[in-house]
């Protein structure tokens, strides 16, 4: 019994971490994941291929890959060693989901009828006030299903952070494994999590039952 | 000078020329109904009139005042020997070219891959200062789902009124009387007025798709357009609907609003119109009255499509 308060002690701990990785990489990548898909779609041809190509890399590469490139190559390439763990574990998770974030974005912007930029336009608004009061406000309602299921995924994610010695719930249960000898700890973590991701189903349904006011 | 003067209008999307060469004029209060078959470039001239599309050339004006004066379209066919003819009567007749040289002929082949008209940022402002004395309504409502009723004919007018009052400030004018309180109980007026008194907080999704169409018809005459254009506004409703949405326009001719309506519906554009305009292949086929046109086509084609359109009439 004192081993499980223990136990809980630690991962409530660690959850910390998951949960500080969790929160700054939303905060960060959703605004940032706006920048992206605007360069996505300028009409600038040179700016869209760049940010296709980088679409490309990140969506082609592991996160874990990432991870491990953003903590390491400044050391191996310039001799300048990341020492931030932290830090280097949210770079790497805000650029990975910023640029899924765009995408989400850039669907739903393609999604919206021509018909509601025509309607704007003969009514004499210009393309800001469009974006501003027609367009993104229903994009909004569009992408939330998508969103959530990007935001669930990236709870479960920050295991990935454990690869540069993060004490997020992973590692901080598998050193519990080697020191103690006990393996349960291992699999309690999945209770750990499914609490987390219970909650933001909850407010996911909230939300979608809130933008439930009209049907598009 | 008439109201509404329309001339040499022209538009191609690539290759493809959908509108050779439009004339018509239109007097204040009168109705035109413009009738024609599938591709007959009836839309697109809507919306070219609306600048949905921008005209490639076209002369318009409204009220004696310039609207849009312009020709960008490429010249395609300019060859040294053809002094005596015009980039224009090249372009738009096929009689033409049959005279033409071959020189001519060779050096339009050269010169065939068509670049879209570039418009320039002086027309882009000239477009934007009159857009709004046209209003459009269109075939798929478009009103937008996410305001209420009354929100999406409240919007535009407060834009509007911002960008009015900034312009003002900007050049030392006193702001005009009346305002936002203004704007709301005339929006509630329209409404009330296309027979929506009980759906000012209503959402679009809610209404019946006649019903949508009222509200688009209140949202356009919000702005105050001096001439109302309309695209195939009841091609997307059920008889019942559609008859709602005609009485609402016929009501609108009686307060002297000027009014252009692409339509299928010949009954209407018999009885309500005061003019009308079949449309063939990129070109006004015939033009008149509505006893002219209907009672006494003089085209063939015009006949022929007459015909086939009583025909689904009967099967309906």
């Amino acid at each position: 019994m004192e081993q499980f308060i223990q136990v809980n002690k630690l991962f409530l701990q660690a959850s910390q971490y998951t949960l500080g990785l969790f929160f700054a990489t939303l905060i960060i990548a959703i605004p940032l994941g706006m920048v992206i898909c605007a360069c996505a779609m300028s009409r600038f041809k040179p700016l869209k291929v760049v940010t296709g190509v980088f679409i490309w890399v990140i969506r082609g590469t592991p996160l874990m890959l990432q991870v491990i490139v953003v903590m390491y190559a400044p050391g191996l390439l310039f001799n300048m060693p990341f020492h931030e763990r932290f830090l280097a574990a949210l770079i790497a998770f805000v650029i990975n989901y910023a640029v899924y974030f765009a995408e989400i974005y850039r669907g739903g912007i393609m999604a919206m009828p021509t018909g509601q930029y025509e309607a704007a336009k003969v009514l004499g608004m210009s393309k800001a006030q469009t974006n501003r009061l027609i367009i993104f406000p229903q994009v909004a309602k569009k992408i939330t299903p998508a969103m959530s299921n990007e935001v669930i995924t990236l709870v479960k994610d920050t295991s990935l952070a454990n690869i540069i010695g993060i004490g997020e719930l992973i590692l901080t249960s598998r050193e519990i494994v080697s020191t103690k000898g006990i393996l349960w700890p291992l699999f309690y973590t999945g209770v750990f999590y499914l609490i987390m991701i219970g909650a933001l189903t909850l407010f996911f349904k909230w939300l979608e039952k809130k933008m439930n006011y009209y049907r598009a | 000078m008439a109201f509404y003067e329309v001339k040499n209008v022209y538009k191609s999307f690539g290759d493809n020329k959908v509108l050779k060469g439009i004339d018509f004029v239109l007097e204040e209060g009168q109705v035109l109904a413009i009738i024609g078959s599938s591709g007959s470039g009836k839309t697109t001239l809507l919306r070219c009139l609306n600048f949905l599309e921008i005209p490639d050339k076209a002369e318009i004006f409204l009220n004696g005042e310039e609207v849009f004066v312009a020709d960008n379209r490429v010249e395609e066919t300019v060859g040294e020997s053809s002094d005596g003819l015009s980039a224009d009567s090249l372009s738009n007749s096929q009689e033409n070219s049959i005279d033409m040289s071959d020189g001519e002929l060779k050096s339009e082949k050269k010169k065939k891959k068509v670049k879209p008209p570039k418009i320039s940022k002086q027309q882009q402002k000239q477009i934007d200062a009159q857009r709004l004395k046209f209003g459009m309504v269109f075939q798929s409502f478009n009103l937008f789902p996410h305001y209420s009723v009354l929100k999406n004919l409240t919007l535009p007018a407060k834009l509007k009124y911002e960008k009015d009052l900034k312009e003002r400030k900007k050049s030392g004018e006193e702001p005009s009387i009346g305002g936002v309180a203004d704007i709301t109980q005339r929006a509630e007026q329209l409404l009330t007025r296309v027979g929506l008194g009980d759906k000012f907080s209503a959402y679009p999704c809610e209404l019946s798709g006649g019903q949508q169409q009222r509200v688009a018809i209140a949202r356009a005459l919000m702005l105050q357009p001096q001439i109302l254009c309309f695209d195939e506004p009841t091609s997307a409703l059920d008889p019942e609907l559609t008859r709602e949405v005609l009485k609402v326009i016929k009501d609108l001719k009686k307060d002297n609003h000027t009014m252009i309506v692409v339509t299928h519906e010949m009954e209407f554009a018999r009885k309500v119109a005061d003019k009308v305009i079949f449309m063939a292949d990129g070109v006004i086929e015939e033009q008149g009255t509505p006893e002219e046109v209907f009672g006494n086509p003089k085209s063939e084609k015009t006949k022929s499509f007459l015909r086939e359109s009583e025909k689904t009439g009967e099967e309906d």
